[in-house]
This record gives C-alpha cells, structure tokens and sequence, in this order.
C-alpha cells in the first residue's frame, strides 16, 4: 500500500529531480575536460638571481590561464608561479607540460611537484624577480619556483 | 518489488554521483557543536572563564570566582605544609561538585580551622589517612635511593588522593621481582603501575631543527629572546609562516608566529612556541648541537673567513665570505648588505639547497647569519645575525 501513497510518489519525484541536478552540475564541472587548455602568461625569472631555499610541494593547476601552485589541497592557498629562467611550456594532447631549460618536460599540470623556492606576496617584488610588469589579475601571492620534480 | 528497486537503484546512483562530485573537490565542512572559538578571546581571564563555565555549566560570574578561590586555596595549601606537616597529608579541588578536600593523619578539623578563611566555609571536606605528605615524601626519597642503587628504568610520584607513591614502569614484572630480589618488600603505600611509555624529557628547540607544514619544509634558525623574556625561534621571512617545529627525535610542537621583516637589510621571522626554547644549534644530522653564546655583528665578519651552516637538506657545510654586498630578489628595496658564502670545499650539492632557508650560519659558539639563498654555482646566501635584533627587536639568545 505504501508504494502508491503521495508520500512515495514525493520521494520518486525528489530523487528524478536530484539526479537531473547532479547531472547538471557534472556537465558544468566535467565541460572543461574538453577544451583545449590555455596558458595566458607564463612568467619566468631573470637570469642569474639567487634563489630562495625552501623546501616547497603542491600541485601544478592551470587557473584562469595562469599555472599555480595549489598548496596542501587547496587547504592552504595557491601561488602563482614564477619559473625558474628557461623554463617553458608546451601544450601537448590537451596537457600543459612544464619544460625546464634543458628542454626536457619536468611536470605537466595536475602533477604533484616538489620545487625549491620561496613565497613573495608584493607585486613589485615579482615584477623586479620577473623583470616585466604581471597582468593586472595576476595578484600574489607569488612562489618564485627552483627546479620542478615530480613526486 | 519493482519500484521498490527502482528506488533503490535511484538512491545508489545519486550517492555514487554525489561521491564523484565531492572526491576531489572539497574540505567537508566541520560542524562543532561546542565552538569554543567563537567566545570571546580578548581577555585571557574572561576567555578561560567562559571555557570553564561552559564545561561545568555554571555562570561566567561563578567561573570567576572560583577562579579567585584558586589563589586561596593555594595559600592554604603552603601555610599547611609549613605549619602543619605531621598532620596534613595534602589537599586538592574538585570542580563537580565544587570543594576542597583537605587530607590529615588524624581528624584535622580542629587543625584546619584557624587556616581557613570565610570565602571557604561550606567547601571543605576533611578525610583522615594514614599517611602525611611529608611522611610521604620522605618515603618517596628513600625509595628512588634503592631503585636507583638497583638500577631501574621507572618513575615514581606521589599521588594525594590515595595516599600512596605509585612507581611507573613499562615492565612490572622485572621491576616487581628486582624490587623482590633487592628483600625490599613492596609496602602498602606503594603503588606499581605498567604503563606504555615513561615520561619523554622536557621537550625543547633550538637552531637547526625542522620546521615544515603540509606544504614546506625549511631549519629554524637561533634560539631568540625578547626584552621582557619571551623566548622564541628566528628563521626566514620568506618561509610560511604557520607551521610546526620538529624537536629532534620528538614530536612535532605548534609554533605561533609573532613577526616578520622581509624590506631594506632583513628576511627574518620569529615565532614562540609551547615547549622550552635554548641557546643551542643543531649542526649534524645525529641530532649534535652546540650552544651559541655570542653574536658576530655583520661589521666584523671579514671577506675570506670560513663560515659553517646547518640546513635540514645539506646538514653542516661550511664555506669562505667572498662578498659581503649583495641584494636578494624577495626583499623589498633590498639594500646590499646580504653575506655571500662560496662553495671552497666543493660540496657537490653546494652551501645550501632547498629546505636549509632559515637555518643558521655560525662559527665556533657566535651566530653569524641566517640562510636565505642559494647561488647557481654553490654557493649561498645569508642575512646577519645582528639583524635579528634591529629588523625584529628581538635577541639571539646566548644563554640557557
């Protein structure tokens, strides 16, 4: 009897909806699968600076055009990278690939990195490290990357 | 039958998509149904108040107040142990309900009296016990005499409540038939506990040890002390600022990071932290330390000079000054007064690599610098140590 009751039907209705919605946001979230990833600018340090020594780690992500290193699952923040000089990048079958100065591919975005470094959080700071101004939304904090490796 | 699987079939397809969804995305959001980091933190005394009131529930009025009784009872506590010492055997507060138990050799009441004041009439409990504190304790004494003398491996304490010197070990057998073997009968105020571990020495940090969060890893620096005594661990500015120290061989201990200069002449930080801090550095990878006792002030640090370093990546190296002017790129309006190290011994991963940022530079017991930098050929970079004080107002500390 319980199976024809309006409650029942409610709850049928409710989960055809709840579906429908979680599809939804699924197709939302999963469109950007297909795109062909741009990186907007990709800034590198001048040659010969000193480098800082910390011992840093994350993951390589792709943010609105600029590669960040996001810290600890997000937990912490993201950083926007400054590579190390004569870094490059290439874009390969869809995937941002990190080239270091020796012309090989070091890391590739989602790929968890360690990379030796140091945060800087003053704009001018990153543009004297980097030589040229940064984008007008390419605000801090900045980690001025030593050598990428994956882990 | 049917619907009723299709329900079923509609209920496991939304929690897989919902599991999809939420894997790798999100930090579920933590619910706390005593969230005591909303109350009002402004006042330390208020804030404790409204914490204890909150677990006892009673008035933030009462919590003060029996905040104030504390000061009493402790007076009466000393002022008993001096004057009455054949007769008292200890006292402690109970909070639920609330009292002061006060433990004599015979009925005290008497005793107590002329020591107790108004603020305590109605919460005081006498119990008699065979025992005083003093007895106690010289019991204890002549106790660790025979198990040092036997060699065991335990700790003893006394405990008020029962009356009793327990002795804790993480073998009761061995200690129970070593304490047999020495004809020491085990008497009835002696309690043998078993537990896990022994207590660890008093934690303490120093230079040169880790300090790291989910997303870094670098050396602390000296250990530093502020005018008014507070002591605490300098390191990098350019290095996070929320993390954790790692005492060698121990656990990791919260830091609280008090300020950081990173423009003109500096790249320092300094944090306190919950556990003792002292004047050594770590300066090999076994955990050996030295103590640093002096300062060398940038001034008198000459070109040519060797200077050595701990780092958590390369451990000790040491290296010659050859150039004492240099600017570093994360310090704003950096003036050229940064301390160059060449790599003259040639260590094949140089003065410093990444992870040594904010470990010290020293040489004999004197502070030097903290590490900021590397070079590509080797070499490394340091801030004076004497900057610590005029970037920060705060001292490297040169005693225990």
């Amino acid at each position: 009897m319980f199976l024809m009751t309006p409650k029942f039907k409610f709850i049928v209705v409710f989960l055809k909806f709840a579906l429908a919605f979680v599809f939804v946001i699924m197709i939302i979230m999963f469109d950007g699968c297909n795109k062909i990833p741009k990186v907007q600018f990709f800034p590198v340090q001048k040659e010969g600076l000193p480098q800082m020594v910390v011992a840093g780690n994350g993951q390589l992500v792709l943010d609105h055009g600029y590669l960040k290193l996001r810290k600890f699952f997000g937990i912490l923040g993201s950083d926007f990278i400054i590579f190390p000089y004569g870094y490059t990048y290439n874009i390969q079958k869809n995937t941002v690939n990190i080239i270091n100065e020796k012309e090989q591919i070091v890391a590739k975005v989602g790929d968890f990195v360690k990379t030796g470094g140091g945060e800087v959080t003053e704009k001018t700071i990153a543009e004297k490290i980097v030589g040229t101004q940064l984008p007008s939304d390419f605000n801090g904090p900045y980690w001025v990357a030593g050598d990428l490796k994956t882990r | 039958m049917k619907t009723k699987k299709s329900i079923f079939n509609y209920i496991t397809i939304l929690i897989l998509l919902l599991t999809v969804i939420f894997s790798g995305s999100t930090v579920w959001a933590q619910t706390d149904s005593v969230d005591i980091s909303t109350l009002d933190h402004s006042d330390p005394t208020i804030y404790a108040a409204n914490i204890y009131a909150h677990y006892y529930n009673i008035s933030k009025t009462e919590a003060l107040e029996r905040f104030k009784l504390q000061n009493v009872i402790g007076k009466l506590d000393n002022d008993l142990s001096i004057n009455e010492p054949e007769t008292f055997a200890g006292l402690w507060i109970e909070h639920s309900p609330y009292k002061v138990v006060i433990q004599c050799t015979t009925d005290g009441s008497n005793i107590i009296k002329p020591y107790l004041s108004s603020e305590l009439s109605g919460l005081i409990e006498v119990r008699i016990v065979k025992r005083s504190l003093k007895e106690l304790q010289q019991l204890q004494l002549d106790l660790l005499k025979q198990i040092n003398a036997l060699g065991l491996d335990v700790s003893t304490s006394i405990n008020v409540k029962t009356n009793q010197i327990e002795i804790r070990t993480v073998n009761i057998d061995q200690t129970e038939s070593m304490l047999s073997f020495d004809k020491f009968s085990i008497p009835d105020y002696v309690k043998i506990i078993e537990v896990p571990s022994l207590p660890t020495p008093c934690t303490t940090v120093y230079g040169g040890l880790t300090m790291w969060n989910p997303n870094s890893a670098f050396t602390s620096g000296f250990a530093v002390v502020t005018y008014g005594g507070t002591r605490g661990i300098a390191s990098a500015a350019h290095c996070d600022n929320t993390v954790w120290i790692n005492p060698y061989g121990g656990t990791p201990q919260t830091t609280h990071f008090q300020s950081e200069n990173k423009t003109y002449y500096y790249d320092v930080q300094w944090h306190t932290v919950d556990v003792n801090v002292t004047n050594l550095i770590q300066y090999f990878s076994d955990g050996s330390t030295t103590s640093i006792t002096s300062v060398t002030p940038r001034d008198t640090q000459p070109i040519g000079a060797y200077v050595a370093k701990y780092g958590r990546t390369t451990g000790f190296t040491m290296g010659q000054i050859d150039s004492k002017n240099n600017t570093v790129p994360q310090v704003q309006y950096c003036m050229p007064t940064f301390i160059h190290v060449a790599n003259t011994l040639g260590y094949p991963n140089g003065i410093c690599q990444e992870g040594d940022s904010g470990g010290p530079f020293y040489w004999d017991h004197s502070a030097w610098g903290i590490c900021t930098n590397k070079d590509y050929i080797g070499g490394g970079f340091y801030m004076a140590a004497n900057y610590i004080l005029s970037g920060l107002n705060v001292n490297v500390l040169t005693t225990p």
